[in-house]
């Protein structure tokens, strides 16, 4: 699949789930290759999008992908 | 620097004769506004008897999900030097041995960035450094790679692997306990920084049945070095051990599998039966070395309570050929991720896995043949599935 | 961004063999024996004739720069700028054999404890508690330092039947698995999470949050868009708040100190086997936890007055029998030491055959 176009439908996935359900990069790596990326494909896209600051991991009892964003507790309120 | 607090609980823990912690903290706080706030907010939790942190987890350095664990106090505006106080984890190299040069220099680096407060060693193994901000986190990332360290791991990833002592000092190791640590280090560097696993995996490298790191205990892989053939008996020193110790009492009768007599001056083991435990060799370093056939046995499943109980780990290869550059234990790592990623849910252990769907569904993915080896006994119970083409 | 400084990843982890001395350098698995030579120093022998003296002292884990810069100066007087430090939060030199007697006098001299080698109490292998963790039942630091004050000499003078491995984790997530351990000290918590209503939608994912749970305590409660907890189902491990900040489980009445025993990872005599409760409950009470203190430093002494020489604590718990064993300590046995959880049928006695006083 065209690195681009692979690159867009992952931060699609992950944009359209944030604040209904966390995605873990397995997740992410089993919608991808079901639309026809390898698994090598989808690794590279995913290490691009966060190198480049676009996604960034997170970690809440178990690692996911997330758009970046200022969290929670950093937040004096919550 | 913020306003004086009394500490007077965390200063009774000044006495005694035990090292102490709040002096430590005590020192950091005359040059690091973050290690003072700790002082008011630890004092604070004495008082009332909870913790006063909350989990961060979206802080870290560009491009990793592990090595730096996000933490925020729930009274900032009390204690504002420890508003943020994240943790940075610095993948240290195996063994533990460390020039005095390096760690001034790693010192130099967290007092210019930090509270100056660390772990030596925290659990895993990392070197743990306690308390620092958000906008610091890139600035120390690019001092310490500049100097050829790197972080360690957190969250769904390959944690920082760790060994004992090995062969760099221990005569009872089987196997190159550090190299066999670094090499895996090494070669799983994308698993250990970029969080693609279900859940944490960890691996602990023990030069022995003594199992010094505690890896079948606190690793989902532990690698524990044993040998084949015979104990190495060096007979004029069993004679001049005799002279100091009871063998009979001591060693003899305390053997589990009663396969060593002694008659007073020579010392006869029956190989054949001896199952490897250390105890003899532990107690006659001298006079008893492991046989020269040697290798590890490699267990699959320890962890802690959290999800569904505590598990030690348990038989996967009785016995392993490690040479370096260990492929062949790269390979089954590799292949076991492959099964646990497939069929893993988000926090399940893959020891976890292992007991929600069974041995079978793993050693055929890993290819692993059934030995008698990972069983204390085989079942007692008669409900047995039997696959499709298994019933003809 | 055209001004992107290059950035350096994926290291790893530095080459050990930069920093090992050149005495370990030359003999790296060549080593044929070691002796104790008392509690703080240890010799060991390599086939090339070498000898290597290692002297070992306590840390109190959390250390500020200072104290490394310390151990690093004496690194550089005694031991040629090598040092090292161990699995359970000790330090070692390498000082030649003309140097040890200087480098143990030094060290005493500046307040440390020379010792940890051999049948005796090592240092404690403990998690962070209320310094750094966010879902702790106890302080792990506080609670090491008061028990150690008072056992302090079975690390530097005093022996015991064989090695007490001490270790804590300030709750059952267990960053220090301490489940193995001769004498393990567990924090727990006793109270089912409190729901925060008023965060909980927003900060939560209710799916994830049902499915943390490993009892099935959890469910929805959609008029609230929260959810509820069947209280008699909880069993505090704490999951739920871990992935969801709405439901804390911390309580200052509730949260406490439990202890295991027996455990050990070694597989001398037989196979490595997990602690058993034998206190269920101790409060929280720094800065010196006096009860905890206490009970660890009994189950020390009754161990020290009856185990047999080599003997590990689950080993002689094993020997006398369990029925014996809280007779001789004293410790009630009730509801909560028999198991009700998953691997609860396991731990059942299936015999008619006791010892009887």
């Amino acid at each position: 699949m065209d690195a681009a176009e692979l690159q867009k439908k992952i931060y699609t996935l992950v944009e359209t789930n944030m604040g209904k359900k966390k995605m873990k990069s397995g997740d992410l790596k089993k919608a991808m290759v079901a639309e026809g990326a390898t698994e090598e494909e989808f690794k590279a896209a995913l290490r691009e999008l966060v190198d480049g600051g676009k996604l960034v991991y997170s970690y809440f009892g178990g690692s996911f992908i997330e758009v970046p964003h200022t969290e929670g507790s950093a937040n004096p309120q919550q | 620097m913020s306003k004086d607090v009394k500490t007077p609980m965390l200063d009774d823990l000044e006495k005694g004769a035990w090292p102490s912690f709040v002096k430590e903290i005590k020192k950091a706080a005359k040059r690091s506004n973050t290690a003072h706030d700790l002082l008011g907010i630890l004092e604070r939790s004495y008082r009332d008897k909870v913790t006063h942190w909350k989990h961060g987890g979206i802080v870290g350095v560009l491009g990793y999900g592990g090595g730096v664990i996000g933490r925020y106090c729930d009274l900032p505006e009390e204690f504002p030097g420890v508003a943020h106080f994240h943790t940075v984890r610095i993948n240290p190299p195996s063994g533990f041995f460390y020039t005095s040069k390096a760690m001034k220099e790693l010192c130099d680096i967290w007092d210019k960035y930090g509270s100056g407060l660390t772990n030596l060693h925290g659990s895993t193994g990392d070197m743990v450094w306690l308390g620092t901000q958000t906008d610091k986190l890139e600035p120390i990332f690019a001092e310490i790679t500049a100097k050829g360290w790197d972080l360690g791991g957190s969250g769904s990833c390959l944690r920082t692997p760790s060994s004992c002592v090995g062969m760099a000092r221990c005569e009872f190791s089987n196997i190159d306990t550090m190299s066999i640590c670094h090499t895996m280090t090494q070669k799983f560097q994308d698993e250990l920084h970029r969080p693609a696993f279900p859940y944490k995996f960890k691996i602990k490298v023990s030069g022995c049945a003594n199992d010094c790191t505690a890896a079948v205990a606190r690793a989902d892989m532990s690698i524990i070095g044993t040998w084949k053939d015979n104990i190495r008996i060096d007979q004029a020193e069993v004679k001049n051990l005799a002279k100091s110790m009871n063998i009979q009492e001591e060693v003899v009768d305390m053997c589990p599998t009663k396969c060593m007599s002694f008659d007073g001056s020579t010392l006869k083991i029956n190989d054949k039966d001896c199952n490897r435990c250390m105890h003899c060799i532990n107690r006659m370093p001298k006079a008893l070395r492991p046989g020269k056939e040697k290798g590890a046995t490699i267990m699959l499943g320890g962890k802690a309570p959290i999800v569904t109980g505590a598990l030690m780990s348990w038989v996967l290869v009785p016995f392993m050929k490690l040479e370096a550059p260990y492929d062949n234990l790269e390979a089954l790592i590799r292949k076991l991720w492959e099964w646990w990623d497939d069929h893993g849910k988000n926090r399940e252990r893959i020891g976890e896995l292992v007991d929600r769907m069974g041995m079978r569904s793993m050693l055929e993915a890993t290819g692993l043949p059934p030995v008698p080896q990972m069983v204390k006994a085989p079942r007692t119970n008669p409900y047995v599935f039997w696959a499709p083409g298994e019933v003809k | 961004m055209a001004d992107k400084p290059k950035r350096i990843t994926d290291l790893g982890s530095p080459d050990y063999n930069k920093f090992l001395p050149p005495v370990i350098a030359k003999n790296y698995g060549k080593w044929k024996y070691h002796e104790y030579i008392n509690k703080g120093v240890m010799k060991h022998v390599s086939e090339t004739g070498d000898e290597l003296y290692t002297v070992r002292i306590a840390t109190p884990r959390l250390v500020s720069t200072d104290y490394i810069r310390e151990m690093c100066d004496f690194s550089e007087k005694y031991s040629g700028g090598y040092l090292r430090w161990t699995t359970r939060h000790n330090v070692e030199f390498f000082p030649a054999k003309e140097q040890v007697d200087g480098l143990v006098a030094d060290l005493k001299k500046a307040g440390h404890l020379v010792g940890g080698i051999g049948y005796g109490i090592s240092n404690v292998v403990h998690t962070q508690g209320w310094i750094h963790c966010h879902t702790p039942a106890t302080d792990a630091s506080g609670v090491v330092k008061a028990v150690m004050d008072e056992l302090h000499e079975y690390f530097t003078t005093k022996t015991l039947p064989a090695r007490v491995r001490i270790a804590l984790a300030c709750c059952l997530n267990m960053c220090g698995a301490v489940h193995c351990s001769d004498i393990a000290i567990l924090g727990i918590h006793r109270l089912p999470p409190k729901v925060n209503e008023a965060t909980l939608a927003n900060q939560c994912e209710i799916p994830t949050t049902i499915a943390s749970c490993p009892t099935g305590a959890i469910s929805p409660n959609p008029a609230t868009k929260s959810v509820k907890i069947k209280s008699e189902r909880c069993m505090y491990c704490g999951n739920c708040y871990t992935m969801c900040p709405s439901l804390p489980i911390a309580d200052g009445t509730g949260d406490g100190i439990s202890i295991y025993v027996g455990g050990k990872v070694s597989n001398a005599r037989g196979p490595a086997r997990m602690s058993k409760l034998v206190i269920p409950f101790l409060p929280n009470n720094p800065p010196r936890w006096p009860e905890t203190v206490k009970a660890v430093k009994h189950l020390v002494e009754v161990y020290a007055q009856n185990a047999k020489k080599h003997e590990r604590m689950g080993e002689w718990i094993e020997r006398i029998g369990w029925e014996r064993f809280f007779k001789l300590t004293g410790i009630p046995f009730t509801y909560q030491h028999i198991d009700d959880f998953t691997f609860a049928r396991d731990t059942f006695r299936m015999t008619p055959t006791f010892k009887w006083e």
